[in-house]
């Protein structure tokens, strides 16, 4: 799944260190998300568009036919 | 000073390994026990130091802590980390089916009985905690 975590992070000048920290994951988590190697939990995704204040469709880009 | 997952439980328990492996090396200096427990006393021995002198790094080191917790706590870790011992499950029953069929030509027939009865022992852990799971989710 696509997501405009880095773009949203890095437009906000916050730090992957202090992103990790306030979500209390790993940087390697960070890294992870933003490259879409790694699709967070729901609780996750819900924390990060918490985080940033916007809703999670604003956040992470579902595409129906990666999906399937 | 506030720890999580058990840090006191976790020291108990290293120190009683570490205690445990110097009682059974200690035996075998003595003539009590053969080489078997010493070896495996001398294991235990080793466990324990390493995971004693880490717990007091975790309950001494605030930001060792946090690392500690960050990672135990990690989504992503706790995906990797099952993912990692279904990888670790498959590639064992692979390896012990073709070694149980390897034993089995060569003529080693007790070896080959016994990795075919821990591939039997594996599937019916699995197929036992699918149905739990399945229950449960």
């Amino acid at each position: 799944m696509k997501n405009r975590i880095e773009e949203i992070r890095k437009s906000r000048g916050i730090r992957q260190e202090d992103f990790a920290k306030a979500l209390g994951v790993s940087r390697q988590t960070i890294s992870s998300l933003e490259t879409g190697r790694y699709n967070p939990s729901i609780f996750l995704a819900h924390k990060i568009a918490n985080y940033f204040g916007k809703n999670i469709e604003e956040v992470f880009l579902f595409d129906e036919e990666e999906a399937i | 000073m506030k720890c999580k997952f058990g840090s006191n439980r976790r020291m108990i328990l290293s120190v009683f390994w570490a205690v445990l492996g110097a009682v059974l090396v200690g035996c075998n200096m003595v003539g009590l026990l053969d080489d078997y427990w010493c070896g495996m006393g001398a294991g235990l021995l080793g466990v324990g130091v390493v995971q004693t002198i880490r717990n007091i790094r975790y309950l001494r080191s605030a930001e060792y802590r946090e690392k500690v917790d960050t990672t135990n706590a990690d989504e992503r870790n706790k995906f990797l980390a099952n993912k990692a011992w279904a990888w670790a499950g498959y590639l064992y029953v692979m390896a012990a089916a073709i070694a149980t069929i390897v034993f089995q030509i060569i003529g080693k027939q007790e070896l080959a009985t016994a990795a075919g009865f821990s591939v039997c022992v594996i599937m019916v852990f699995h197929w036992l905690s699918y149905l739990y799971l399945q229950k449960k989710y």
